[in-house]
């Protein structure tokens, strides 16, 4: 945890280990009922679906037996951007509906500011916003189970993952009752990291040298975050928007699939799977 | 009612003609204000727009209509500012169109939103970084000033004119028109630049981002300079489809041909200018985020394919601008308005190449592209400004002044 | 919009920005009052001019100053 003038900084972030994950969607169902996100009776358009989470599918598109697959979880990438805060979607929202905090590095979002102009879903270059095209619908009785720490949203508003910052909130208030200065890593936990089966998702302060995604991440704050180990990644590094949001995996064709390359020979995968609920059904 | 005539000296089709002509728009605009109640009422829901087209027929709408509005800002500059006061015949209809088109962006706005009634964040907790902020703010003002500008050609109507107030309020508004008209430039110029500059920020959409001097993308100037260039082409359009509607010569030949003229050079200018900005873009911008600029053009080829680069640069670009700028190219009556629709088409595929376009192709290698088409709902809402601007242009010629040389043609 | 509003920063954006927007809406202010002030002098002098019936309570019974 980074001390200067007086403030203490932190810088939240999640490593995914793609070697782990088995795309079981554990994830994706605890941040729905953590986080309150809607649903309707008919989910088949995806297109329209809340889900702060995304399992995708890839796969190396060889013939067998070279053929691999591999599950990657995308949640909002909670950017940096350049100059600190300059993140896609916070530089273009006109209301400041959505603001990179330099305490804890973590992109909020205002639902009781945004006036759904959609100008961020737009400029997410990871489409990590969903927009609420209806208002939520609860089946009866299922509005006793809704989290009271997380506002639902109405519609005509844009949502994303917060990094369950209610937790950091009640991580913090926890801390300050019991008289630590800090708060303890299992103490603020995402919602996602805690339900993954596999122990592929890895939540922390990556500044802080005692969090282990520091230390699996090795992140060079002088290189805007950028790994030292050689099996971390981020997605899209070249566009600079420095996500918090690292994925690790021992296969280069996972690591080649990060980012645009300008060799057009390269395989581009198409087969992919917006949800892997969609698999099961 | 009875049409009271501008002067009492020109003729105007009888009341029964004239509502019965105009049955078929006021059934457009009704199903365009049933679509609209439809979406305020039950959400956005009622469009075809999804997480991936954030963006789609309202925005590219409100783009193109409001660079199509342009030549109010343009007329006027060329009017008060560079002595060209041949163009008076045309500066009120102008300014009129700039009426239609702004208050039709405006409406298409408040239906886009998700929360219209939080309109007024945008200017009490304005982000002053964010372009659309920029757009807000200048929109607004400058609409009020167009419909300042408006205030004189309406203050004319004789039964306005019998009221001292009125009429006096239209000759001192006129007297202080190069005031109003100076604040309108100002603010297009930053307003029409703030909306090209909307797509060119967007640092993490390749395909639109663009490099540009201080915080000002190339696409910022490139919208500005198009629409200057459109505006006056689209003032023509309607003042032509006016005339042949209204069986009467409206404008004097030497004013149109003068329009078409600076259109002309604008168009071509442009052009040069938008060439230069997409060999840039195509060989350092996109590099650089690690996309060669062929993947933009051939991974959805039916629907953003070259076709849109060659449609939008050479046929609507360079063939239209070398039309108009050559004499006779638009003393060709034919030619010369061929020209005209392509200019207009050329800045409507701009647009719409910088929205839509933007949005469908994914940025993450393993995103996939996804088709969009409008719903009847957009459909009909977008319709709204064609209905509207048929039925305010009708009304307007039929009761007031709108073409100081109509008599002295006919 | 405001220096008293909630997150207005005093750097080179917010001050650039809105002393241009509000300088624009002052001199757009200005104009309008202006031809309303004009447009008021010009129709009570006329109605005077003119022996206008109201003209007793618009400038006889008026406050010269």
């Amino acid at each position: 945890m980074e001390k200067t003038d007086g403030k203490s900084y932190q810088k939240f972030g999640m490593v995914i280990d793609l070697d782990k994950c088995t795309g079981c969607g554990s994830c994706m169902v605890a941040c729905m009922s953590e986080n309150n996100i809607s649903f309707r009776p008919d989910e088949t358009d995806k297109l329209r679906s809340i889900s702060w989470m995304r399992v995708y599918k890839l796969s190396n598109q060889k013939p067998f037996p070279q053929t691999d697959l591999c599950y990657l979880p995308m949640p909002c990438m909670h950017c940096e951007g350049a100059d600190s805060g300059h993140s896609p979607c916070i530089s273009v929202c006109p209301v400041t509906a959505t603001d990179y905090d330099k305490s804890t590095g973590i992109v909020s979002q205002i639902y009781t500011r945004c006036f759904g102009c959609r100008y961020c879903m737009v400029a997410c270059p990871y489409q990590a916003r969903y927009f609420n095209w209806w208002d939520p619908v609860w089946p009866k009785g299922m509005e006793k189970m809704l989290n009271p720490d997380v506002s639902p949203r109405m519609r005509g508003v844009v949502e994303k993952c917060s990094f369950c910052y209610h937790r950091l909130q009640s991580a913090r208030d926890k801390a300050h009752l019991q008289g630590r200065p800090e708060i303890p890593e299992q103490s603020y936990q995402t919602a996602c990291a805690q339900a993954c089966p596999a122990g592929a998702i890895t939540f922390g302060d990556l500044k802080n040298a005692n969090h282990s995604i520091s230390s699996l991440v090795k992140p060079d704050f002088n290189q805007g975050g950028k790994s030292k180990n050689p099996k971390v990644f981020r997605l899209l590094e070249k566009l600079d928007t420095k996500p918090s949001l690292y994925y690790s995996s021992s296969k280069q064709w996972v690591r080649d699939m990060s980012d645009n390359k300008l060799r057009e020979e390269k395989p581009q995968p198409t087969i992919t799977m917006q949800n892997s609920r969609e698999r099961r059904n | 009612m009875k049409a009271v005539i501008p002067s009492g000296e020109i003729p105007r089709c009888s009341s029964r003609h004239f509502y019965l002509r105009l049955l078929p728009v006021l059934i457009l605009l009704a199903w365009g204000i049933y679509a609209m109640l439809l979406v305020w009422i039950k959400g956005l829901n009622q469009t075809n727009m999804n997480n991936t087209y954030g963006f789609a027929l309202w925005i590219w709408a409100d783009l193109a209509i409001i660079a199509l509005g342009g030549g109010a800002f343009f007329t006027g500059l060329l009017t008060y500012f560079f002595g060209k006061t041949e163009l008076r015949s045309i500066i009120n209809f102008a300014v009129l169109v700039g009426v239609i088109c702004y208050s039709s962006a405006l409406l298409i706005l408040a239906l886009d939103v998700g929360q219209p009634l939080r309109f007024w964040f945008i200017y009490w907790h304005a982000n002053v970084h964010s372009m659309l902020t920029e757009v807000a703010f200048c929109l607004t003002v400058y609409f009020v000033i167009l419909n300042i500008e408006y205030l004189p050609a309406l203050m004319e109507h004789p039964k306005l004119q019998q009221i001292p107030f009125f009429k006096n309020l239209g000759r001192n508004t006129h007297a202080v028109m190069g005031l109003f008209a100076g604040i309108g430039v100002f603010l297009s110029f930053f307003h029409q630049g703030s909306l090209g500059g909307m797509t060119g920020v967007l640092y993490g959409r390749p395909f639109a981002y663009r490099e540009g001097l201080l915080i000002w993308p190339w696409t910022f100037f490139l919208f500005t300079w198009s629409a200057a260039a459109a505006g006056p082409c689209f003032t023509l359009l309607l003042a032509r489809l006016t005339e042949m509607v209204s069986g009467k010569k409206l404008v004097p030949g030497v004013v149109k041909d003068l329009l078409a003229k600076i259109s002309g050079w604008m168009i071509i200018t442009y052009i040069v200018a938008k060439t230069a900005d997409t060999i840039f873009w195509a060989t350092n911008t996109a590099p650089k985020a690690g996309f060669v600029w062929t993947r933009f053009y051939t991974e959805s080829p039916l629907y953003h394919g070259y076709w849109i680069l060659v449609a939008e640069i050479l046929i609507c670009g360079f063939i239209p601008g070398l039309i108009l700028i050559s004499k006779r190219g638009r003393h060709h009556k034919r030619l010369c308005w061929i020209a005209v629709l392509l200019v207009i088409c050329g800045v409507c595929l701009n647009r719409w190449s910088l929205i839509m376009q933007t949005v469908a192709m994914p940025v993450l290698p393993f995103e996939k592209w996804v088709f969009y088409l409008p719903s009847w709902q957009e459909i009909a809402t977008t319709l709204i400004p064609v209905s509207l601007g048929i039925i305010i242009i009708a009304l307007s010629y039929r009761h007031l002044k709108l073409f100081p040389q109509e008599k002295e043609l006919n | 919009m405001f220096p008293t509003v909630f997150e207005w920063i005093w750097d080179m954006g917010h001050v650039i920005f809105m002393s241009i927007f509000w300088l624009v809406i002052i001199v757009l202010l200005i104009g309008i009052v202006t031809v309303l002030w004009k447009t008021a002098i010009d129709t009570n002098r006329e109605a005077i001019e003119s022996g206008d019936e109201w003209s007793e309570t618009s400038a006889r019974g008026r406050n010269p100053f």
